[in-house]
């Protein structure tokens, strides 16, 4: 064997992260990005496939700059399953724009376990290598010890060394990209208990934090968002859910008792007011159709809201719910738009 | 006065040190058994001579880029990254460049043997046995009888003695003697099967026990759980587990052919 002197050794560059096609901003409100510490540039819309929106108009919501999607392959599959063809072309194995697409998946099945099978039937059903975040779905109150549970696999399931990656290979054969990726780039949890999202918001284990936000369920504001320093680079990315809907309906709906004239917030405006909440890097909608999509990108182009605007939105939040007599609104706090 | 200065003890001059030879193989070889150390050494030299004949069976390989390769990796791993400071350290070891890199080889060919004969098998054994490759801290104390286990397990309870003051006091056991309990982190799946079963769920600063062993009775404290992942260090021991396992299997046919022939 030959000795001769040797250099010390020099770390490569990380691979650079795609980003997808630029979309204008018209103000201060950055349309993309970066989800948290990971390295995925992200849309600050998202859009799941809750509403039932078409595969037409899933590609047209990616071609007006949305790249940030959300699918289900088990709890509500009937409604999700209409934009499966889009995601199928848009990430299948050899798809050309593939990264330029964050596609975020979910089992609501809380069992380690089951992990395996739940990203076989997402692998099979859009024809994908790999998913970009993994969600474990639907975490309530009494889910503290499977939530554990389904974290401790994060090792074992994130990253190209990781076991699953040879798992998928054997199963769906060798693909670069898998190769590259991972089976699954990320994990995130989906909360509908906010107490056990503050629990976990500093875990290694978790890399996305999706919490209820909306102007009538503020608690992930003090909860969750103010937990965290929006700049510090280690923080968990953060995506709202349910921000038009309470449970008296969807808010832009809900009969208020304001007097006429006064400003009744559209859901592009419900998506902004999610937005505008520090840490908050994608609100996740279930638009319906183009003309939702067109509007929706319209309304957060606008930016984020100010704090007079804010202030009157959590009034009519609370008015929604309730929890506040109308006479009891200063009549200064009030905001009339036509 | 010369009686006198009989008695006047002489101070103590140390003798000249006569010189030495550097050992040679054979006295090296007479030095391992007659302090009973060869019998490890030679079932390692016949792993190595197994390894290299399974190697030309199965037809596995090594190129001269990567015997160069893993060689200028161990160097760099040892931070010898001159010639010169290699060569010196080659000398102080007393072996030659050949030595050295024949040993890189040996190495390198049993590491794409285990590959080649488990590295299939790595993923589902971990996965199917994920549960065995959760890692925990522990502090043990082991003692010889149950009564006294009862004893020192009341006393830690009752908080009238530390953990590791009781282990210092009590424990036979060398290590966890000498570290006031703590035993080290280690595998669920390398301890012995009735502690690992006492403490699977137990939580963390627990005391568990006592629990009866061939070795006596232990009382056990988890100090920290860390979560299972297959990283690189954790697939190469499964693989040289599986291999080990292997060969002890393959030693005991071996074994059991020259009694057969007997």
């Amino acid at each position: 064997m030959l000795i001769a002197d040797l250099s010390p050794s020099t770390q490569a560059p990380s691979n650079p992260v795609d980003f997808p096609n630029p979309i204008a901003s018209e103000s201060g409100f950055p349309f993309y990005r970066k989800l948290g510490r990971t390295d995925l540039t992200v849309s600050c819309l998202g859009l799941g496939g809750g509403g039932a929106v078409s595969s037409e108009d899933t590609l047209y919501a990616f071609d007006q700059g949305i790249n940030y999607f959300f699918y289900s392959s088990d709890l509500h599959h009937y409604l999700y399953r209409s934009m499966a063809g889009a995601l199928h072309q848009l990430c299948r194995r050899g798809a050309s724009r593939r990264e330029q697409v964050v596609l975020a998946t979910v089992t609501y099945i809380k069992n380690p376990e089951v992990a395996l099978a739940a990203l076989l039937d997402q692998f099979q059903e859009l024809g994908i290598d790999y998913v970009d975040v993994l969600f474990w779905g639907w975490i309530g109150k009494d889910d503290a010890s499977a939530l554990a549970q389904c974290l401790n696999l994060s090792g074992d399931l994130r990253g190209p060394h990781a076991p699953y990656r040879r798992v998928m290979e054997r199963m769906f054969g060798v693909s670069e990209r898998l190769k590259k990726m991972g089976a699954v780039r990320y994990v995130g949890a989906s909360f509908h208990d906010l107490d056990l999202a503050q629990q976990w918001l500093n875990s290694p284990l978790l890399d996305v934090v999706m919490v209820r936000h909306n102007i009538s369920y503020r608690s992930a504001q003090e909860k969750i968002f103010s937990q965290l320093d929006p700049t510090a680079p280690d923080r968990p990315g953060i995506v709202t859910f349910k921000s038009t809907g309470s449970h008296t309906g969807l808010l832009w709906e809900v009969p208020v008792p304001l007097p006429p004239g006064c400003w009744r917030p559209t859901a592009p405006d419900l998506y902004r007011y999610s937005l505008t909440q520090p840490c908050v890097d994608v609100c996740l909608t279930g638009l319906r159709c183009r003309e939702e999509v067109d509007a929706a990108i319209k309304g957060v182009q606008q930016g984020g809201f100010t704090r007079t605007e804010i202030e009157y939105l959590n009034l009519y939040g609370d008015l929604c719910r309730n929890r506040l007599n109308p006479q009891e609104i200063p009549p200064e706090k009030l905001i009339y738009r036509s | 006065m010369e009686s006198t200065l009989e008695q006047i003890p002489t101070p103590f001059t140390q003798p000249a040190l006569p010189a030495i030879a550097p050992a040679t193989d054979a006295e090296i070889l007479a030095y391992l058994r007659c302090t009973c150390k060869i019998a490890d050494l030679a079932t390692a030299t016949e792993q190595n001579s197994l390894v290299l004949k399974l190697c030309e069976q199965l037809n596995i390989t090594l190129s001269d880029e990567e015997w160069q390769a893993a060689g200028d990796a161990f160097r760099a791993e040892h931070r010898l990254l001159g010639a010169t400071e290699t060569l010196t350290w080659l000398d102080r070891q007393r072996i030659t460049v050949e030595d050295w890199s024949q040993g890189i080889r040996v190495a390198l060919l049993t590491e794409k043997l285990q590959e080649h004969l488990f590295g299939e098998n790595v993923d589902s054994h971990y996965l199917s046995n994920r549960e065995q490759y959760r890692r925990v801290a522990v502090s043990q104390i082991l003692v010889n009888e149950l009564s006294e286990a009862l004893r020192v397990l009341q006393l830690l309870r009752q908080g009238q003695v530390s953990f590791c003051a009781a282990a210092l006091e009590y424990s036979k056991g060398k290590r966890s003697k000498e570290n006031g309990g703590f035993v080290g982190v280690r595998f669920l799946a390398e301890l012995i099967p009735e502690i690992a079963t006492a403490i699977a769920d137990a939580e963390v600063g627990q005391l568990v026990g006592p629990i009866s062993t061939k070795f006596g009775c232990h009382i056990v404290r988890v100090e920290k759980w860390f979560v299972a992942e297959l990283t690189q260090d954790v697939r190469d021991y499964i693989l040289t587990t599986l291999f080990q396992l292997w060969l002890q299997n393959h030693d005991s046919v071996v074994a059991r052919g020259w009694q057969d022939n007997l």
